[in-house]
């Protein structure tokens, strides 16, 4: 007792409240701790957000991934009450794993080495859940994956990120080989709609009204899911983390993984808590940093990745693609000769010899077969154990038929690194154009875009058959007769502006479509305004090359005009298009649409519009449009408006 | 609107092969999937799922174990092994080179229609990786492909995954050089 008494004295002073000699090991210098609670590396492992150069807020909405009642907003609480809870008795939980120190690895990484701990400042329990998920999931390396936009799928508008997390090679293993890449894990966040109610479906995800959540599967899930339900093409860039790190990086998955976050559609959604996971990994890559402020889109998140020397492997990155990309890629290696043979086959879902297929030599068949069987892939969505249906027989043909040729399937040519989807300028941009109105004004003008691109815009990184904008908002002020300058007046609001132009082949016949929501100056009467949303179907014809493309859509718009006096107008018409990119630099388009207006009572008018747009783009950072545009029709006669404006994208 | 606009149907939920995942081959996090049907939710919905991305089978399971039957499954092994949280020792001498069979199952669920296709054309990464949860070595793969293909008309008569997985590994088990070269466990 005496000699207890005394050990007590000797150290009492500085470890007065504790009751270990372990937890005295853990008694850090105050100024370290103050420092480490508002460093980079603290905030980036409690997943803070930056918000205008600081980060104030966790994204981490569940109370239960803080041991501070204020951790979400106070760094330096979540501190104090980490170092507290690390030093409580172990036998303090009935079941360890619900121990801190087996629920916050990282953290506990994190502090040691950042406040010069020795290693066992605290005891290291045995944690039988995490031993156990670290010993499953047992992996060593990690890939961005991202899932691009597709036209005629909504789904995949702005794309997807998600990670695919590499098995470790397992030296007992040996002789099976390199861990096939099906077989490894992918980890996903994504909300959990609560509702499918189509009014409140974009309500709560806009207001944060979903719980996102993450979860881990099989890397082959994703590649059905994707690849062939979706056609959608992956791209995976592979991290340069070694195996050091990517365990962390399982360490702070094990903290963040089981906890709620709220998803908000365009900022706090699947790509920017991407980055977020990344930044807590290796804090100095800032990734979160890069300007997302109000908008994040996967591109710009997957640009910010790339940006960052050497954090994307030299040659590591991969392409995987969709069913679509795989029909296009294997109709492509073949001879004009053997592409009418497959032509023919797939019209007539038959083999006979009438095709021309016999007569081919046996590789040249097996490249035909093997292009048909994608072809159904693409037109069934075949994944999972998905049959074909209306192809059942046909498909049975050419498997048979396939079978029985002994040659292997060629490889697939990867499209050319320009068309990788972080080539091509950010999503966001701003606007800033002079002009001659139609009533010989001039005018300023200034316009945002926030997302994500328009169809008179050069394609480079995106689709070239693609529009997508939502909530692009324009101001003008004009100089009038007599001199004077009107203030900066909203002229148009884009809500939801989508143009989804699929290329008709042999092959691939999707409709092309619109569909747009917004408001904007009334054509009768500038003073007053008008609301419509339209929407419409069509056909489009392109090259090969995707140089040039003709389009026609017949549409109909309707909406509410201050002009009528019943309000309600509807007003269906066509729009045809011509769109031309001699070079990737610059982009022509010509649209012309004409609509006959109508509201209740009132006699009905044609209304058309031709306009003529050139884009030229300075490297992915700015780009310079002069336009063209000519009203006809209506009430008012009218000149044509030029103008010219130079965008810049942020 | 229907209620269900997609998803997996998880029809063997909560049935796990306690001491077959942990310190056997490269299986693939299995949580016993019925059948899987992947798909686009129709139309408009579309465009909002779009930006959840929400669209499928994403929500299988959590990440972490103690959420889900599939990562428990994970977990039942090393219980097994003892208190410690270890590795089973009683496996120490040789590590087993196939996949459990419920990986196995789902793997072939899950990738059956593209299996289908690259069992004909003789090779393809996931018919790759079908060779790995049976256990085969990397070096009889091309034999295990040819396999296949020669007798895919047999294998792939009915569209079922477990059907199919059968005649798979019946095949396996008639070729000298398979029988050898895998490790496909039961059946």
């Amino acid at each position: 007792l005496t000699i207890l008494a005394g050990l007590f004295a000797t150290c009492g002073v500085e470890a007065g409240f504790a009751f270990g000699a372990a937890v005295a090991r853990a008694e850090p210098d105050p100024a370290r701790v103050a420092a480490l609670a508002e460093s980079p590396a603290w905030k980036a492992l409690l997943l803070y957000v930056p918000r205008w150069g600081w980060r104030r807020t966790s994204i981490v909405d569940a109370p239960d991934f803080f041991l501070a009642k204020t951790g979400q907003t106070d760094p330096a609480a979540e501190l104090v009450a980490t170092l507290e809870a690390f030093g409580r008795p172990l036998d303090a939980y009935p079941k360890i794993d619900d121990h801190p120190l087996c629920r916050y690895p990282a953290r506990r990484a994190l502090l040691t080495r950042e406040l010069g701990l020795a290693d066992d400042a605290w005891p290291k329990p045995k944690c039988p859940a995490q031993d156990r998920w670290l010993g499953y999931v047992d992996v060593d390396g990690i890939s961005l994956v991202f899932a691009s936009y597709f036209l005629n799928n909504p789904a995949s508008l702005f794309g997807h990120t998600f990670l695919r997390l590499h098995r470790r090679a397992d030296p007992e293993l040996a002789s099976l080989g390199k861990p096939p890449a099906m077989l490894d894990f992918a980890v996903n966040f994504a909300a959990n709609p609560t509702t499918s109610n189509p009014i409140l479906y974009p309500l709560y995800g806009l207001a944060g009204g979903f719980p996102g959540t993450f979860s881990l599967m099989p890397y082959y899930l994703k590649v059905q899911e994707y690849n062939n339900a979706e056609s959608r093409d992956l791209w995976e860039y592979r991290l340069a983390f070694d195996a050091a790190e990517t365990r962390y990086f399982m360490q702070v998955l094990w903290e963040v993984g089981p906890h709620v976050i709220n998803y908000f559609y365009i900022d706090e959604n699947c790509s920017y808590v991407m980055l977020l996971l990344l930044d807590a990994l290796r804090p100095e890559l800032a990734l979160a940093d890069d300007g997302f402020l109000l908008i994040t889109t996967p591109a710009d998140t997957l640009r910010a990745i790339v940006s960052r020397e050497g954090l994307v492997v030299d040659d590591g990155v991969a392409w995987r693609p969709s069913s679509r990309g795989r029909l296009l890629a294997r109709s492509r290696a073949l001879t004009a000769e053997q592409r009418r043979v497959l032509h023919e086959v797939v019209d007539t879902k038959s083999l006979a010899a009438e095709t021309g297929l016999p007569a081919l030599a046996p590789a040249a068949q097996a490249a035909v077969l093997d292009a048909a069987l994608e072809w159904i892939d693409y037109d069934e969505a075949l994944a999972g154990t998905k049959t074909a249906t209306l192809n059942q027989a046909f498909q049975d043909a050419l498997l048979s038929a396939r079978a029985k040729i002994d040659a292997p399937p060629g490889t697939l040519t990867e499209p050319p690194a320009s068309a990788r989807p972080e080539r091509g300028p950010r999503t966001q941009s701003f606007a800033l154009g002079v002009g001659v109105d139609s009533r010989e004004r001039s005018f300023a003008q200034a316009e945002w875009r926030p997302t994500l691109h328009q169809v008179e815009s050069p394609s480079a990184g995106y689709s070239p058959y693609l529009q997508i904008e939502i909530m692009n908002f324009r101001w003008r002020s004009v100089v009038d007769e007599e001199g004077r300058t009107s203030p900066l007046e909203l002229e148009q609001i884009r809500l939801f502006d989508a143009l989804s132009l699929a290329p008709l082949s042999a092959l691939v016949r999707s409709p092309s479509w619109r569909f747009a929501v917004g408001g904007r100056r009334d054509p009768h009467d500038e003073r007053l305004w008008r609301g419509s949303f339209e929407g419409g179907g069509g056909a489009t014809f392109a090259t090969s090359d995707g140089r040039w493309t003709a389009y026609g859509i017949g549409l109909v718009e309707a909406g509410l005009s201050q002009a009528y006096v019943r309000r309600l107008y509807a007003a269906p018409g066509v729009q045809l298009g011509l769109l031309a990119e001699p070079l990737d630099t610059t982009r022509l388009g010509l649209t012309w649409r004409t609509q006959r207006e109508g509201s209740g009572g009132e006699p009905a008018l044609t209304r058309s519009r031709l306009r003529f747009a050139a884009s030229y783009a300075f490297r992915e950072q700015a780009e310079l449009r002069a336009w063209l545009e000519r009203a006809g029709g209506g009430l008012t006669p009218s000149r044509p408006e030029i103008g010219i404006e130079i965008t810049v994208f942020h | 609107m229907k209620a269900v606009l997609t998803s997996v149907s998880v029809a063997v939920l909560g049935m796990f092969a306690a001491g077959q995942a942990y310190g056997a081959g490269y299986g693939a996090a299995g949580c016993g999937l019925g059948s899987i049907v992947l798909g686009a939710k129709p139309g408009f919905m579309q465009v909002f799922a779009a930006t959840t991305n929400g669209t499928s089978a994403s929500q299988t399971f959590g990440i972490t174990s103690g959420t889900s039957n599939c990562a428990d499954k994970a977990g039942a092994a090393t219980e097994e092994g003892g208190e410690e949280g270890e590795a089973p020792k009683k496996d120490k001498k040789k590590k087993k080179k196939n996949a459990s069979i419920i990986e196995q199952r789902d793997f072939v669920t899950a990738n059956l229609s593209t299996l289908k296709k690259e069992a004909a054309q003789g090779n393809g990464e996931t018919l790759a990786a079908l060779s790995s949860t049976l256990g085969c070595d990397a070096a009889v793969f091309p034999q295990f492909a040819a396999n296949i293909k020669g007798h895919h008309g047999q294998i792939f008569a009915k569209n079922d995954a477990n059907a199919v997985l059968i005649n798979v590994k019946a095949q396996v088990g008639q070729d000298e050089t398979l029988a050898q070269g895998c490790e496909v466990g039961v059946y």
